[in-house]
């Protein structure tokens, strides 16, 4: 008799006195059982309910928030605005600021009609 | 719902195995009932939504893994049990606990179960229960719950060679 048939041997005795369990023993692994499935059950209700509850959740939030969504899109809307026509009117302040600058002598001229200058300019950019 | 179904099932057909395993492994009904009970509790509330096909693997590393936690434990307790005995000074106490010691904690030992339960059951339940713990489990998981030499590898946490060693 090689292994294998000796240890099933064995296994079927271990299996016949799974029949002789005493009856309480039964009853507690039948109830221990119960407790799980039972508790299985329940998280896959609180599981289920999570999935379906956090876009019913997100859709009533939604509807009672209406108007204070409505409210912040504007509020973004005009902070939008507002930061591009400052960033304009910058731009028109650094031109009124070069324009007074020539006018009063500050800048020489010369360094905008000074041919080499701006090609200097052009040739350093490329760096 | 299929799921607690299938749970239901396997936890049905395996419940009895298992507990056997762990009476083995702690040679004490009341612990090995609870063991099997906190192990099909974190079946069902980690595992239950997982494939049925790995319910198997799954119980059988919480089994094991359950079994070394009441070792623990119970390693733990006697440290403190002894500490606190070395520091006592009642007598009563101690016969107390001596007597609870010699009253058998598992009633299949008495000569009424070997008797129904038949000789060879009781040769064999002795035979396993003598073996060194790897051994056992490697025997069990291969033989009892059919698993192969890879399976028992991984529910064991041991390599597929030490497995073939042990079985």
């Amino acid at each position: 008799m090689n292994k294998d048939d000796y240890a099933k041997q064995v296994i079927a005795v271990l299996n016949s006195s799974l029949d002789t369990l005493r009856p309480e023993v039964t009853q507690k692994l039948q109830s221990a059982r119960e407790q799980a499935c039972a508790m299985a059950g329940q998280h896959s209700v609180i599981h289920h309910h999570n999935k379906s509850g956090h876009s019913l959740a997100l859709n009533d939030w939604m509807r009672q928030h209406r108007s204070g969504l409505v409210g912040m899109l504007l509020v973004m809307l005009l902070l939008a605005m507002v930061a591009v026509w400052n960033n304009s009117s910058s731009n028109d302040d650094e031109a009124t600021d070069i324009d007074t600058a020539l006018l009063t002598g500050d800048l020489p001229v010369n360094a905008y009609l000074d041919g080499h200058m701006s090609k200097w300019v052009n040739n350093s950019s490329d760096y | 719902m299929a799921n607690t179904n299938d749970l239901e099932r396997f936890l049905k057909e395996v419940e009895r195995r298992a507990y056997r395993q762990a009476v083995f492994a702690v040679r004490d009904e009341q612990a090995a009932l609870d063991i099997v009970q906190d192990s099909m509790m974190k079946l069902a509330e980690k595992y239950a939504a997982n494939p049925p096909s790995e319910y198997p693997m799954l119980f059988q590393r919480i089994l094991q893994n359950t079994i070394r936690d009441h070792f623990r434990r119970t390693k733990v307790r006697n440290f403190w049990v002894t500490a606190t005995s070395f520091f006592a000074s009642g007598d009563e106490q101690d016969d107390e606990e001596a007597l609870e010691h010699v009253q058998p904690t598992d009633e299949k030992d008495s000569p009424i179960n070997i008797l129904i339960t038949g000789k060879n059951i009781a040769l064999i339940e002795s035979a396993l229960e003598k073996l060194p713990t790897r051994q056992r489990e490697a025997f069990l998981l291969r033989y009892w719950e059919d698993m192969d030499t890879a399976e028992t590898a991984a529910v064991m946490g041991f390599s597929e060679g030490s497995v073939k060693t042990h079985c």
